[in-house]
């Protein structure tokens, strides 16, 4: 972002704030408008859905123009005065505007994308000539009353229509802000002129900026005749004290209040004027500072008038708290505390533990009353024997009299430290409430629902569609369903390709469908849903199925597998193989999908999010991809197992069952262990046949030891991933755990065959094992293994 | 890695005619693994901590103890007396950690013992001296000698870069095999 240099003197770093939030804001933006035009493209559209897009595309032509990003300006300008033109009715919207109109979108999003990689933007020409001629194309000037969106009746060109659009654009205004203030407005809705002077000098924020801002603002609410400072000017004033604009505009005087008074200002102000003295009207200085002065009394007099200026009007308060409903966060700040809640919550389990130690001591009522006990008898005693020798003993007894009584004040003390410590187990029970709920509020706020995500497909859906010229409706289940916002960035492509196979392989050409009593129209279903602590993301068509026999000659072909493995598969495990790196069925290689690097990439990455994809068709039905995630990505529900070099964590996905393996089931094949669980034969092996420890030999005597203690050991637990399964041996068991996962590689390698590591209650270290990746390596290993075999 | 420079090394009359350290003069932390002062530049240096719990990786250099718990986030722990080919001797109360950041990584490191803090005048410092081999010069920044000890500065950020970590060990290989 940093190589992309601005056309003002602002602090970059400053820029690059309001960079990102202007591409945070446009994406959204752009996806909302997507989404109206693929309505548009089935619906005749309404003046909602027509406004909406007026007002989103101005929005971005506002904020644009605000960084100085002229290339997109000029073109959201266009677009805007194309919809100008499509809002009044005067231009009928067609497919040809859709077209264009997405390709605009197009661009917008490759400039995003430029912006943010901190490249130059492309040249938008070609575009602005097809929005431009657009305006040729679709005049329906024959017919205007009969698209006028809201139905208006024929009226005579010229003045006429005129104030057809002036009504609109009221309209549109109404709808965009719902002011209630704007109501009043609507009977009478006309152009006016305003002239708007704002007092800056009395922020201390960046003046300039807040200048400029408003401007743009106010800039939005309709033309902006005359600025003063201007435009141009404001770029390079340092702090302008004042600003002076004359706005036409269908805005009623409460929106442009309402919108001065949003940005914390609070001496203005706005007057109408007619349309001569808005003309004749050129802002020279003296008149300025001129205004500077009545700008001053006023504030002056709005300070003597008390709060009732600044307060502002009841209708507006309550309009005031709908725009901080939601604010825009950098993910990474949420990562920052998310981590810092996995401590706290790590740091708790630690204060429990510790309390649970210290408690025994505590609990113990009968020390205290055992201690009482003995003291009181020892007081009767030098009693006793005070009175029976008298003078004698006097002297040691006072002493020992006066030991009990230290004794009996620390037992006090002890007493109430011992009151205390039940209050600070409360305050751990209270801390453990407040940690968890803050850990579930933190997750919560990652997780945003899939359905933007979700309705971008329909974008391309109706691309691929069209290029290979068959019907697919979209249809979109569990929207609403949330997911973290992380794994929300990563599924997208994957997705995609889910999608782009299921149209390009698995729906069959319309003929065939109608053959097979079809409905013509194919469907692809995208459904999310929440189960346990997993979403379930599924992609199902109601094509073809999987051509089992044609996979498996594919497979064969590539040498994915031999002919005699093939003849064995079942059904299922046929479907696997299209998961296997190289291998596509497609006849050609098409470019929406059939490179054969497809499904294999979407198994890895979805496997790098913690998830699987599985598949499941029927032939002549269609094929389901069932994706499951984890809810997060930071925090994994883990079994920990305890080994010789310590505490191993294995996610419970993972952990197909735990199993206790005596020496008969136990067999030698190969020179390889074979564990028999219940007559299926999986490989055995003790973490040390999958990574090597470089056990630290200072004496020789130690590995041996270990190797002995394995042996006698049952433990084993079953690995299982992608369909595959492996047994490993432990030292014992612990338990479940959540584990806040931490990366190997920040601060120094990946190692192959751990997911990262996490740190447990007692603040050490725990290793999280890739069961996927172990299964790898065994498999490797064995392989070699079998090499050397034959070789000898 | 020169760390057994010969006991009379050339540099030196200089410094005893050197300035003296002043307030403005660089700060240094000075270690001892074996019986050799090293001092790695205070900057370079995040903090310095009892060793904690480390847990055993696999797949990595015998160098590498494991890792550990620093407050939070997993650093690596690489065993200095190790990576300089020198016998390892087992934790004791004197044993520390030394955390350093490499650039966007945080490594520990652990030495016999940490000495002090000390400021040497950037004039007292010498360069290292022909016998360093190539490799070796990219790690030893030079020598200097405070109260008749002598100090080998290492360049902390280089010498545990992981990539550059095997070979600071077969350079402090080659050097015993040559001495």
């Amino acid at each position: 972002m940093s190589k992309y240099s601005f056309p003002d003197d602002l602090p970059a770093d400053e820029m690059e704030d309001y960079l990102r939030l202007y591409l945070d804001e446009t994406n959204e933006q752009l996806d909302s408008l997507v989404e109206i035009f693929l309505q548009l493209e089935h619906q005749s559209p309404t003046p909602e859905d027509l406004n909406e897009a007026f007002r989103l595309i101005h929005s971005i032509k506002g904020s644009s123009a605000l960084l100085g990003l002229d290339r997109i300006t000029s073109l959201t300008h266009h677009l805007e005065t194309h919809f100008e033109r499509l809002r009044s009715g005067k231009y009928k919207i067609n497919t040809s505007t859709i077209d264009v109109v997405l390709r605009c979108i197009d661009f917008l999003r490759e400039s995003n994308r430029h912006l943010q990689e901190g490249e130059p933007l492309g040249n938008a020409g070609q575009l602005l000539e097809q929005v431009q001629s657009l305006d040729h194309n679709t005049s329906v000037a024959s017919e205007p009353e009969a698209l006028s969106p809201q139905g208006q009746k024929a009226v005579p060109l010229g003045r006429a229509n005129q104030a057809a659009l002036a009504n609109q654009a009221a309209t549109a205004n109404q709808n965009i802000k719902q002011t209630p203030a704007a109501t009043h407005s609507l009977a009478e809705p006309k152009v006016m002129f305003w002239r708007i002077e704002i007092s800056l000098g009395e922020t201390s924020l960046a003046t300039q900026e807040l200048a400029r801002n408003i401007s743009g603002k106010i800039a939005s609410l309709g033309e902006l005749v005359e600025s003063q400072p201007s435009q141009t000017a404001l770029k390079t004033i340092e702090s302008p004290a004042e600003l002076v604009l004359i706005l036409k505009s269908y805005a009623p005087e409460a929106e442009i209040i309402q919108l001065i008074q949003a940005r914390g200002i609070r001496t203005y102000s706005v007057t109408e004027i007619s349309e001569s003295t808005a003309a004749m009207l050129p802002l020279s200085l003296n008149e300025t500072s001129q205004h500077t002065q009545n700008l001053k009394a006023k504030s002056e007099n709005s300070i003597a008038a008390g709060l009732k200026e600044e307060l502002p009007p009841p209708q507006e308060a309550i309009k005031t708290p709908a725009l901080a409903k939601t604010v825009r966060v950098d993910v990474d700040r949420l990562d920052v505390l998310l981590n810092l809640t996995g401590e706290l919550v790590v740091n708790r389990a630690r204060l429990t533990q510790l309390a649970e130690n210290v408690s025994p001591a505590f609990h113990k009522l009968g020390l205290i009353a055992h201690t009482t006990n003995l003291l009181e008898s020892i007081k009767k005693l030098t009693a006793r024997l005070t009175a029976q020798y008298g003078e004698r003993v006097n002297l040691e007894l006072q002493d020992l009299d006066s030991q009990i009584e230290v004794i009996e004040t620390q037992l006090e003390g002890w007493e109430s430290s011992r009151q205390s410590f039940a209050e600070f187990t409360t305050a751990i029970d209270q801390l453990t409430r407040v940690s968890n709920s803050l850990q579930r509020g933190v997750l919560n706020t990652r997780m945003v629902p899939v359905g933007p995500l979700f309705n971008r497909f329909r974008r391309s859906i109706r691309d691929i569609t069209q290029e290979l010229k068959k019907q697919v409706n979209l249809q979109i289940e569990g929207e609403k369903t949330e997911l973290d916002k992380r794994m929300i960035d990563e599924i997208g492509d994957p997705l995609n390709h889910l999608i782009r196979n299921c149209v390009d392989h698995g729906i069959e050409p319309s003929r065939t469908r109608i053959e097979n009593n079809k409905p013509e129209i194919a469907t692809v279903t995208l459904a999310a849903s929440h189960r346990g602590n997993n979403v379930f993301i599924t992609v199902e068509d109601d094509g073809g199925g999987i051509d089992i026999d044609r996979v498996k000659q594919t497979a064969v072909t590539r040498g994915i597998i031999t002919q005699s493995d093939a003849d064995y598969l079942t059904d299922d495990e046929t479907a696997e193989l299209i998961f296997q790196p190289g291998f596509s069925t497609a006849k050609e290689v098409s470019d929406i999908s059939g490179r054969g690097v497809g499904l294999d990439i979407v198994r890895t990455k979805i496997g790098q999010l913690n998830g699987t994809v599985e598949v499941s068709s029927k032939s002549g039905i269609g094929t389901k991809f069932i994706i499951r995630l984890p809810l997060t990505l930071t925090i994994t529900r883990c079994m920990l197992f305890r080994l010789s070099h310590g505490v191993l964590a294995v996610p419970i996905e993972n952990v197909r069952e735990i199993v206790s393996v005596s020496g008969y089931q136990r067999v030698t094949a190969n020179g390889r262990q074979m564990c028999d669980i219940r007559g299926e034969f999986l490989p055995l092996l003790s973490i040390e046949d999958l990574f090597d420890f470089h056990a630290l030999t200072g004496n020789s005597d130690e590995p041996a030891a270990n190797h002995e203690s394995l042996q006698d050991n049952n433990h084993v637990v079953i690995l299982h991933a992608a369909n595959k399964s492996l047994g490993l041996r432990v030292d014992g068991l612990l338990g479940g755990q959540d584990i806040v996962v931490k990366s190997l590689d920040e601060n120094f390698a990946h190692i192959e065959g751990l997911g990262g590591a996490s740190i447990l209650g007692d603040g050490s270290v725990c290793l999280l094992l890739d069961a996927a990746t172990c299964i790898e390596i065994a498999a490797v290993g064995s392989s070699n293994l079998r090499d050397e075999v034959a070789a000898d | 890695m020169s760390i057994t420079p010969s006991p009379h090394p050339k540099t030196p009359h200089s410094v005893h005619q050197s300035s003296q350290p002043n307030s403005t003069s660089p700060q240094f932390v000075g270690f001892r693994l074996a019986n050799q002062n090293y001092i790695f530049r205070i900057e370079s240096i995040q903090e310095i901590v009892m060793p904690s719990r480390v847990a055993k990786i696999p797949e990595v250099p015998a160098y590498v103890d494991g890792v550990s718990n620093l407050r939070g986030m997993i650093i690596p722990i690489i065993n200095l007396r190790s990576l300089f080919s020198l016998k390892r001797k087992p934790y004791d109360e004197n044993t520390r950690t030394i955390v350093v950041n490499v650039g966007t990584r945080t490594i520990g490191c652990t030495v016999d013992s940490v000495l002090r803090v000390m400021r040497v005048p950037a004039a007292n410092i010498q360069p290292a001296p022909d016998s360093v081999n190539g490799t070796g010069r990219r790690f030893i920044a030079g020598f200097t000698r405070v109260d008749e000890e002598l100090f080998v500065l290492l360049n902390a950020d280089q010498l545990l870069e992981p990539s550059n970590l095997d070979q600071v060990h077969q350079a402090s290989i080659q050097f015993e095999k040559k001495s």
